[in-house]
């Protein structure tokens, strides 16, 4: 191939292929279709935080020209669904459980129509105590948030549940209450972390026909056509077959659109007019009535001897999984597999357990239960450093796992690149300068690190690779790419997988009409799950072509070559060659088929040990391939005001291998800009139920002039052995560890240990002036 | 709703005076985005955008400035000033984004009188006063009292504030702003804005306005006199830093409690003065 171009794909830094599109305005999100004939929808929120509905009185809003349909919990059937108990309708069914749960939709000619017509529904309420806090929901005689949860259709498994209570599992190793005995320092802390709120750029939309046999087509922001299915199927009484799930471009989701949004009560409203429907929530609406981050209360008590080595560990968390289960048990569930963290501890007692409580919802947001308990985690680890005088760093690399040691439940971890993040976060900084760097005048300065632990590996996954007649292919995976970039990393794994240029590869969007199985896009799963499925379906192209080459060669199959840029040739004769366009033509019109190379897959990791550690409800058959990091921020503390000014973050990712080191480093900086908002701003606040910062002028993400010019990815490879090209994955833990290093830099900075997020200017300064 | 755009400010006035609760549109970053969300839905809205010079910044003879109330944030960002009237540029560049200040006027800022915003501040301290247009007639009075109480002016039905007025600077001015809030852009928790002169190494004149703390920018004539003479030391400083901290009533709001803000106060009153002074100082030089 003398003369041609570098074939571009794996390792290569390239655009998105959506970078186009997106920069250029040209990019069509699903509130940017219309359908022939369409109506524009809007939803009521209930005023409450838990009422009985008594009454309701749609005639008024009816009337109104324009409208439609009004529908109200009266009118939709009951079919519940969840995560892992099914407690959800679309609307509230006779009882509120939040301020801003959707009561009653209204579909109208225009959105002005619909969103006026709203006003006119008459609601009458009987007013129940809410259950607004963690304590509140597991007092004794606690108001049962739902009454009637014993009817519930729940996923075996789950244990008995106290009252309000959603999960409840446990992790123990070791015998931690033995092992405080052997400490030479024990660290006991209580760590609060607040709702955050997903803020995804595009607020929640659905579009939804109906067609004459009944069956559903809906384009909606989401992070799995087949979780929409599924859902869909389920709240709707159809089955999967009636419902058509597309994604068009996607503004963003970080576990937001994991599950259904606005999707159930858009088709409801579109089977009600027998015309097409849309629905696309107002920022506020969106912050009041989908989902946040769990709030979360983690108890830590951390024990290690006088070197160093940690010896015990025992972690509580409680999350708050506000009205509706959700994915809180899987939430609790990761929460207490990432609770130990990165290091060899051998006592450790891993508890926790999710309640329900008249907030809003909690979902899955990037990290999943991880920040809340590594806030906890890494402030003790830090915690003891400064107790036994040791350099922070030196500590987590004196109990850093590495390839071979065992994760908490018993797996071997496949590759471990956590000492290596450590040491380069440590170079990259100039660590021991920087530590004792003095502060400008007003100001205090410090300096600290985290580590980040995560998984890449779970669930069911599967890829077509088609060969075209004339050489170039068609990838079909039904992996959503909400932003992250995950197209572009496939269709790279696919190109060089057969040797193309990335060129040559076309992408399908994601259809459940079209596109095969896959759970989702979550748990940083995309690379490496969906890249082993697509490596392993462009080989089983590949192994037809080889046969294909090898008839017409009159050679053995494995004399067969694959040549750069759609070639194959015979090993050692540079001048027997054939096109991909030559074999797939041949396939197509002379013999064998189109050439389809199909792979389907369901994590295969090795499952926990229960000889070693005793996992009482844990929500996953199988999970694992974990990845790691190492985060150090700088800085700087206004002694005024008490505001934390970020100076640096290096920020240190064990991915495997980088398929595109830009996306990569994209990611990181974008969880690392997260992970400051998680840190130092962000707080969906209630007042007695009541949202009280539901709008981007109240609830205060940071903006580009907040942010750090100086946050510095370093990508780590360690090359897992499972993982396409090596790959694993890096879409959440930019975030996990941001919050814990800040907290960990300013008791660097000021002597005081912050327990409670974010860390506030108000919060800091108090700190400061109380020391 | 019906929508006007007219040419004079006697016609904007008629306009006006018609129906009830019409509106003055100027730069439409608050009423527009307090339409959109159905808070207020005036029946006529009225475009001060084609009158004539009420976007220009006029020098006064006597060096003050006279700016009309269609000035955008964007242009006073870049204004070219002296002295004290360098704050206006140090204000400007601090609201909000830019998208904003391209559109964001200085008149459209007082007459909401949001207390948490910037120009009701930062104006106060350079003593500025306002002039208004009413059916019957023209009143000029001073910005600290057309300030009334949170989002209240003296502003009548039917009157629009025209232009600002500012006073010249002292001979050795300068000014700071010191903002303080929970994100670039945002409003203030607690803003500072100091304007004042020096006669060699001592104070000839100073105001100083603590905004985003009560429902009006506050002043304290007291303290400010007690610094006129003296050469700003730090324990100048700090007693009238505590004498604001005093004087502003703080409530507990979304971006800090009340006490917070009486616990910043000081400091960053301190803050603002230093910078003023040695603003001031490297004019002398």
């Amino acid at each position: 191939m003398d003369g041609e171009a570098k074939l571009r794909g794996v390792g290569d830094s390239l655009p998105r292929l959506d970078a186009g599109d997106k920069v250029g305005g040209r990019a069509r999100y699903t509130d940017d279709l219309f359908r022939p004939g369409m109506l524009h929808a809007a939803l009521m929120g209930s005023p409450y935080p838990f009422a009985r509905i008594i009454s309701c009185d749609t005639s008024e809003a009816l009337a109104l020209p324009g409208v439609k349909a009004v529908l109200t919990g009266a009118d939709i059937p009951a079919n519940r669904w969840g995560g892992f108990i099914n407690d959800e309708t679309a609307l509230a069914i006779d009882i509120v459980r939040y301020v801003g749960e959707p009561i009653a939709a209204i579909a109208a000619t225009d959105l002005a129509t619909a969103r006026e017509a709203l006003d006119l529904i008459e609601f009458e309420f009987e007013e129940l105590d809410p259950v607004l806090t963690i304590d509140a929901a597991m007092a004794d005689g606690a108001p049962l948030i739902h009454e009637n949860f014993a009817e519930y259709e729940k996923r075996p498994g789950q244990g008995d549940l106290a009252p309000n209570q959603v999960s409840r599992q446990s992790i123990i190793e070791g015998d931690v209450e033995a092992a405080w005995a052997d400490c030479n320092v024990v660290v006991e802390n209580t760590y609060e972390v607040q709702a955050q709120s997903h803020v995804y750029i595009e607020p929640c939309s659905a579009l939804a026909e109906v067609d004459e046999s009944g069956k559903v087509t809906v384009w909606s922001a989401n992070q799995s056509i087949y979780k929409v299915q599924a859902s869909l199927s389920k709240a709707l009484g159809l089955p999967m077959s009636k419902v058509r799930a597309i994604t068009p471009p996607v503004g963003g989701a970080f576990g937001g659109k994991s599950g259904v949004t606005v999707q159930p009560i858009t088709v409801m409203l579109a089977q009600k007019t027998g015309r097409p429907v849309k629905l696309t929530l107002s920022r506020t609406d969106d912050m009041m009535m989908m989902r946040s981050r769990h709030a979360a209360r983690v108890r830590v008590r951390t024990g290690a001897m006088a070197d160093g080595t940690l010896v015990a560990h025992e972690l509580d968390v409680i999350y708050d999984g506000g009205a509706y289960a959700e994915d809180s048990a899987a939430v609790l569930g990761f929460g207490l597999l990432m609770a130990r963290g990165p290091y060899n501890i051998p006592h450790v007692k891993l508890t926790g357990s999710a309640v329900y409580t008249n907030k809003l919802r909690a979902g899955g947001f990037r990290g999943f239960g991880n920040p809340q308990v590594t806030f906890g985690t890494e402030q003790q680890i830090d915690e003891i450093a400064v107790r036994l005088k040791m350099d922070p760093i030196d500590l987590r690399l004196k109990n850093a796992l590495q390839t071979g040691d065992l994760w908490v439940g018993g797996q071997t971890v496949t590759s471990c690149g956590f000492r290596e993040c450590l040491e380069q976060v440590r170079d990259a900084a100039d660590w021991p300068t920087r530590r004792q760097a003095p502060a400008a005048n007003g100001k205090r300065r410090g300096i600290s690190v985290a580590g980040v632990s995560h998984i890449c590996g779970l669930l069911g996954t599967s890829a077509i690779v088609r060969v075209l007649e004339d050489g170039t292919i068609t990838l079909n995976t039904g992996a959503v790419d909400i932003g992250q970039g995950s197209d572009t990393v496939l269709a790279q794994i696919c190109a060089s997988s057969l040797r193309l240029d990335i060129g040559r590869v076309n992408l399908v969007a994601p259809d459940s009409d079209a596109s095969p199985y896959n759970w989702g896009t979550g748990g940083t799963r995309v690379t490496y799950m969906v890249g082993r499925a697509v490596e392993s379906a462009a080989g089983a192209a590949l192994e037809q072509i080889r046969q294909h080459a090898s008839e017409i060669f009159e050679c053995a199959p494995a004399d067969v070559e694959l040549r750069d840029g759609g070639h194959v040739g015979i090993v050692g004769v540079p001048e027997k060659e054939l096109s991909f366009a030559e074999i797939s033509g041949r396939a197509h019109y002379v013999t064998g088929g189109p050439i389809i190379g199909t792979h389907a897959l369901v994590y295969d990791g090795q499952e926990f040990d229960p000889k070693r550690a005793l996992m009482d409800h844990f929500p996953f058959a199988r999970i694992g391939t974990y990845v790691f990091g190492a985060q150090v921020v700088e800085v700087e503390v206004d002694e005024v005001t008490g505001q934390v000014e970020v100076l640096n973050v290096w920020s240190a990712h064990d991915v495997g291998r980088a398929i595109n080191p830009a996306a990569v480093e994209g990611q990181i900086q974008g969880g690392v800009v997260q992970g400051l908002g998680y840190a130092l701003c962000e707080e969906l606040t209630w007042e007695d139920g009541q949202p009280t910062n539901p709008t981007m002028m109240d609830y205060k993400v940071p903006g580009a002039l907040d942010t750090p010019t100086n946050i510095h990815p370093i990508i780590v490879e360690s090359e897992e052995e499972t993982g396409p090209f090596g790959a694993k994955g890096v879409g959440e833990p930019g975030l996990v560890g941001v919050a814990p290093a800040v907290a960990n830099a300013v008791a660097h900075a000021t002597g005081v240990r912050l327990t409670r997020l974010p860390l506030t200017p108000e919060s800091v300064l108090r700190a400061m002036t109380a020391e | 709703m019906d929508y006007f755009r007219p040419e004079s400010l006697e016609e904007a006035l008629g306009l006006l005076a018609e129906i009830p609760d019409a509106r003055c549109l100027a730069g439409g970053q608050t009423l527009v985005a307090m339409m959109n969300t159905r808070i207020v839905a005036p029946p006529r809205l009225v475009s001060l955008r084609d009158i004539p010079g009420l976007d220009q910044i006029e020098a006064l003879p006597n060096g003050g400035l006279r700016m009309g109330t269609m000035v955008t944030h964007e242009t006073l960002m870049n204004l070219s000033a002296n002295g004290a009237h360098r704050l206006l540029p140090e204000t400007a560049r601090q609201i909000a984004s830019p998208a904003i200040r391209a559109f964001g006027t200085v008149g459209g800022a007082l007459c909401h009188a949001d207390p948490a915003a910037d120009w009701p501040t930062a104006l106060v301290a350079l003593d500025a006063s306002v002039h208004v247009a009413g059916i019957d007639g023209k009143r000029r009075e001073p910005l600290a009292e057309f300030l009334v109480d949170a989002l209240t002016t003296t502003l009548e039905p039917g009157e629009i504030l025209t232009h600002i007025e500012i006073p010249p600077p002292g001979q050795t001015s300068a000014g700071a702003y010191v903002k303080f809030a929970r994100v670039e852009g945002d409003f203030a928790t607690v803003a500072v804005a100091v304007s004042l002169s020096l006669s060699g190494p001592t104070c000839e004149a100073i105001r100083i306005a603590v905004g985003g703390c009560s429902p009006v920018p506050t002043r304290d004539d007291a303290a400010e006199t007690g610094l006129v003479s003296t050469e700003l030391s730090e324990a100048d400083m700090q007693a009238v830093g505590n004498s604001l901290a005093t004087a502003i009533q703080p409530e507990d709001d979304g971006r800090a409690s009340a006490a917070y803000r009486r616990m910043v106060v000081p400091g960053l009153v301190q803050r603002a003065i230093t910078l003023a002074h040695d603003r001031a100082s490297e004019a002398r030089i």
